[in-house]
């Protein structure tokens, strides 16, 4: 895994299809001391998962082409992701949504709009458990 | 004479036989009268029948019922009347030597002859319940027009022979105004119909309108509220005094928004019947005390007491605890908007198997003819536009969605310029 990376820190993935909620990923995590690689899209997403291992993914719900569910479903079917510790970002605090969420194999969820700071803490927590 | 004959007797016998030749007389003259009585009683007798007779042939003839008799095993016409000849436009003369499936059209002929002749109906009997739908039953006049009769019959005996007597009324017009109105109804339901799948149409629009519409509002706020909180976190740069004091007010106004979005997606849901709770063991006080403790800096702003006035125990109920939070921080966020000077009480009791909360507030007050309105979305009270007071309307609307939800009741009692109460009633939980 290229996760562990000494002063680096670890590497998480975030994506989102709208540029300025990923933006506000992307500059909460760097400035919490990951490194984060940035998807646009599920496929992307999906592919980079596989090409980089990273620690953790951060991924959106609503996403066009494949979507957060899905990529989730697909990292649970390879080995190599099959652990991948995942955060899903629903637009919706609705339990059907937290229930998709958890039912497609994500470890958590967090309803838009959400706070970095929570967003945080819940990514330290994720990687405090699978380490 | 024969007496005169025998002289040697003459005296005697021939006074007893004149005398037994009167008697004989008298007698037969005895009965002539009576015969004649009884011929002029016959005579009279004949005369009444004769009347009678004349009497029911006119009933007959003269019915403005059009009627005809036929004779069972043949079919032939025996008797018409007047108004049937009349109507049908053929002479009584013609009709007497026609049977009656010439008064149907050709292509039923085959269909009732063998109805007539083997399956036609004994005794009374009204057209329709003898297998023959009104519809199918039809005449048709010398001109060829066609028209749909309603026939009700009998049997009789017509000198011996088997006869059934028909009254017929011609329905034709009574069929065209059913089928109209039927004709109506039918274009009215496909109206209705139709009308109520745009209501429907509308109706999804509105939903899949308010639902994008909250969705797509989320994600910008999400980027709004999140740069806000690292903003003010200082990460990116020390904040002065003033732009921390501006930036607050900026989230402030996010928060307001993002509420709004949430009731709106809120009333979305619920009209469309899908409020889900997530219903739990609820304890009110610890309820009311938290939305209190929460209001408390708004009403402390405009320095209203808002205080939890009077509590009695009450048992837990079964609820949201997040949706009732919800619905009592409306009514009281409501209180406190409406209210100027004063204080706005919250209680708890218990009335039978309820839990009651009420929160009176001595504000504005609502006229009286808008309370119906009150409990309706996007309503604005006369008062809370006149004082500008600041809201969408949906507060009320929300909190009732939510009780309702709960199998709670929400009323309200106000008087312009004196206040406004609410109360909720919820019930308490029943074991099992």
């Amino acid at each position: 895994m290229e996760a562990v990376a000494g002063d680096q820190g670890l590497l998480v993935l975030a994506a989102d299809d709208d540029e300025i909620v990923l933006g506000l990923v992307v500059y909460r995590l760097e400035h919490s001391g990951y490194r984060v690689i940035a998807a646009h899209d599920g496929e992307e997403a999906l592919t980079l998962a596989l090409a980089r291992r990273p620690a953790l993914a951060v991924l959106d719900v609503m996403m066009p082409g494949l979507n957060g569910y899905e990529v989730t479903r697909l990292l649970r079917s390879y080995d190599a992701t099959r652990a991948l510790p995942i955060i899903l970002l629903t637009a919706r605090a609705e339990d059907a949504d937290s229930e998709r969420a958890l039912d497609a194999g994500a470890d958590e969820y967090l309803a838009k709009p959400f706070s970095p700071e929570q967003l945080r803490s819940r990514v330290e927590a994720l990687l405090a458990r699978a380490a | 004479m024969s007496a005169e004959e025998k002289p040697h007797a003459w005296a005697a016998p021939a006074t007893s036989d004149r005398d037994r030749l009167q008697v004989v007389n008298n007698r037969l003259t005895a009965k002539i009268a009576k015969l004649e009585k009884l011929n002029a009683r016959l005579e009279r007798m004949h005369h009444a029948l004769r009347a009678s007779e004349r009497q029911f042939r006119l009933l007959f003839e003269q019915n403005p019922q059009p009627m005809l008799v036929y004779e069972q095993a043949t079919l032939q016409i025996v008797a018409a009347n007047y108004v049937l000849a009349e109507s049908y436009g053929y002479t009584k003369q013609e009709l007497l030597s026609m049977r009656i499936v010439d008064l149907v059209p050709a292509e039923d002929v085959e269909l009732l002859t063998a109805f007539f002749l083997t399956a036609a109906p004994t005794g009374p009997w009204i057209g329709g319940s003898d297998g023959f739908a009104d519809r199918t039953r039809r005449h048709q006049h010398k001109d060829g027009t066609v028209i749909d009769v309603e026939v009700a019959g009998d049997s009789l005996t017509v000198a011996g022979v088997s006869c059934r007597v028909w009254a017929v009324t011609d329905i034709t017009e009574r069929n065209r105004a059913e089928a109209e109105r039927m004709a109506l109804a039918e274009q009215l339901a496909v109206e209705l119909m139709g009308q109520n799948e745009r209501l429907r149409a509308i109706d999804e629009l509105k939903d899949q309108f308010v639902s994008v519409v909250s969705h797509e509002l989320r994600t910008p706020l999400t980027a709004i509220r999140g740069y806000l909180e690292i903003v003010l976190g200082g990460e990116p740069g020390p904040v002065t005094a003033e732009q921390q004091r501006c930036l607050e007010i900026v989230d402030a106004s996010c928060k307001q928004l993002l509420r709004v979005v949430s009731d709106l997606l809120l009333i979305g849901k619920s009209e469309a019947g899908q409020l889900a709770l997530e219903i739990a063991e609820v304890d009110l006080s610890a309820l009311l005390a938290e939305c209190i403790a929460a209001a408390k800096p708004s009403a402390d702003a405009k320095l209203i007491d808002l205080r939890l006035a009077g509590e009695r125990a009450v048992g837990p109920i079964a609820g949201d605890y997040g949706r009732l939070s919800q619905a009592v921080a409306n009514i009281i966020s409501n209180a406190i908007k409406f209210t100027e000077v004063g204080h706005v009480d919250v209680r708890l009791h218990a009335e039978l198997e309820w839990a009651v909360v009420e929160i009176a507030d001595t504000g504005v007050g609502v006229p009286a003819g808008e309370v119906d309105h009150l409990f309706m979305p996007f309503f604005r009270a006369s008062t809370a536009t006149r004082e500008a007071i600041p809201g969408v309307g949906l507060g009320l609307s929300i909190a009732k969605e939510i009780i309702d939800a709960h199998g709670g009741r929400i009323s309200l009692k106000t008087e312009e310029g004196s206040g406004t109460s609410i109360r909720v009633a919820l019930p308490v939980a029943v074991a099992g």
